[in-house]
Formats: C-alpha cells, sequence, structure tokens
C-alpha cells in the first residue's frame, strides 16, 4: 500500500513528459550504476564456476598448454589496452585512431577465441574427468563473452564509421569498451585458477 | 556522456597500466612454473590485477559520482 502511494505521488499528473525531464540530467550515473550492477550479477556466476574448479579437481593442475595459455592471457591483455585507446580516441574526438584500436581490439579478441579453440582441439583431458568439466565450462562460458564481446565492439565500430559518436556525446563506446574489460578481468582470476594453481 | 572523459593526459597511464599488468603476469606465471607457489599469493596478484582493471580501464568511480560531477 505505501509503495502504491509513493508511486503515485512521483507520476506526473499531466504525462510522461515530467519525469522524463527530471530524470535526464542523472541518466549517465543510472546507466554506469547499471552497467556495474550487470557485472556484478555476472561474477557471482564466474565465482561459482571459480569455486567448482577447487570442488571438483582440488588444487591439481592437469596437462594444460602452459605457453598457449601465457600467450593467450597475453593477447586478451593487449585487447585491453587497445580498447582504452579506443575510448581515449574517440573521447579526444579522434575517430581514426578510435576505429583504429577498435578494430585491433576485435582482432586480438578473435586470435584469442582461435587460442581457446586450439586449447580444446588439443586437450590431454576429457569433458567428463572433474578438471575438464570446470575446464570446459569456465572457458566455455567466458568464450562466450569473448564472442558477445567481439560482436558488440564490431557493432559500435560499425556505427562508429558512420559517424556515430563524438567527444561529447560516446556512452555507447565506454560501456562496450567497460564490458570488454570485464571480460578481461575474468580471465585475470581464471588464468591462474586453470592453469597455475598447484600444490 | 554529456563531457569527454580521459584527455591526453589521462590515456598515457592506459599505458602504465598494462606494463604494470604485463609483469604481474609474467610474476604470476614464473613463479607458478617454477616455484609451485601457493593459491594464496596467485590470489593476491590476481585481486591487484582486477583492482588495477577496474579502477583504470573500467573507471569504477564513475559509477558514484553524482550527476553534476559527472558532467562538470
Amino acid at each position: 500500500m505505501a509503495v502504491a502511494t509513493i508511486a503515485h505521488e512521483e507520476e506526473p499528473e499531466h504525462g510522461y513528459g515530467t519525469a522524463v525531464h527530471h530524470e535526464e540530467p542523472q541518466r549517465p550515473t543510472m546507466n554506469q550504476l547499471g552497467l556495474w550492477l550487470f557485472f556484478l550479477s555476472e561474477s557471482f556466476l564466474f565465482a561459482a564456476l571459480l569455486v567448482s574448479r577447487f570442488y571438483l579437481a582440488g588444487t591439481t593442475r592437469p596437462g594444460v598448454n602452459q605457453p598457449l595459455g601465457l600467450l593467450i592471457t597475453s593477447i586478451l591483455l593487449c585487447s585491453s589496452l587497445t580498447a582504452y585507446r579506443a575510448e581515449s580516441s574517440i573521447a579526444r574526438g579522434n575517430r581514426t585512431a578510435f576505429l583504429s584500436y577498435l578494430l585491433a581490439t576485435i582482432a586480438l579478441g578473435i586470435v584469442f577465441m582461435g587460442g581457446v579453440a586450439y586449447e580444446w582441439s588439443t586437450a590431454e583431458f576429457t569433458r567428463s574427468s572433474p578438471y575438464g568439466a570446470a575446464f570446459f565450462a569456465m572457458t566455455g562460458l567466458h568464450a562466450t563473452h569473448v564472442i558477445s564481446g567481439v560482436v558488440m565492439l564490431a557493432m559500435v565500430a560499425y556505427l562508429g564509421a558512420r559517424g556515430h559518436f563524438s567527444a561529447e556525446s560516446h556512452w555507447g563506446v565506454e560501456g562496450v569498451i567497460k564490458y570488454w574489460h570485464f571480460v578481461d578481468l575474468v580471465w585475470v582470476f581464471f588464468y591462474p585458477t586453470l592453469y597455475l594453481v598447484k600444490f | 556522456m554529456k563531457k569527454a572523459h580521459g584527455g591526453k593526459s589521462k590515456a598515457g597511464i592506459g599505458w602504465w597500466i598494462f606494463v604494470g599488468l604485463a609483469i604481474m603476469t609474467g610474476i604470476e606465471y614464473l613463479i607458478a612454473i617454477a616455484l609451485n607457489i601457493n593459491l594464496f599469493f596467485l590470489a593476491q596478484i590476481a585481486i591487484l590485477k582486477a583492482g588495477l582493471i577496474a579502477v583504470y580501464f573500467m573507471h569504477i568511480g564513475r559509477a558514484f559520482e553524482r550527476p553534476e560531477e559527472h558532467e562538470e
């Protein structure tokens, strides 16, 4: 009842325009907050998988391809830098650099996916083993996020090439690049968990 | 998003953060492979790396800015 009363009081009597007018100055902050809440909800999912790896396989480290693990981690790290540079470039109004860095980020993301695919095809363990189940689930879910990130970056690059976004207005770029950094952040935890941990 | 975030001076920070992350990744790899160091140490490095990414690359601070600060 109380909730209904508050909602009624906040709703403008003469239509939807007034409410929009009051909310508009807060829009960037609300977008940021919404995105971070999304990241928080995603973090629970990734954290659950990370914990399940230790539950299923303990701290063993079966024969994973260490050089490949380090290589794809480095590639993802480089892609974070190019993504950062792309965002900085559009913030300065440099569209050419923005598009170049964005395309480099997409290319690095695709190379990362190639590395993961190669790891899957040459893995010494199977999906039915405890470590294999954790490994394929974790890398699989992460790869899904990388693919969706690449698709979103491609959409941003397409829109950017058509003249969208500017130094003054580039929330679309910022949001997608934040997502890309989040994918990198997840891998920061997944890499040692899958490749390095061993007692 | 009313104002461009990250001018030319801030753009250089990205390189330093990248170098820091790369060095930490190298240390992580070397100590894990050569020394079989424990989970606690690896977790500390991972948390530090994640913190750098969240603060400098993802600009987590902006999520807590008031609208007038955000747009100034």
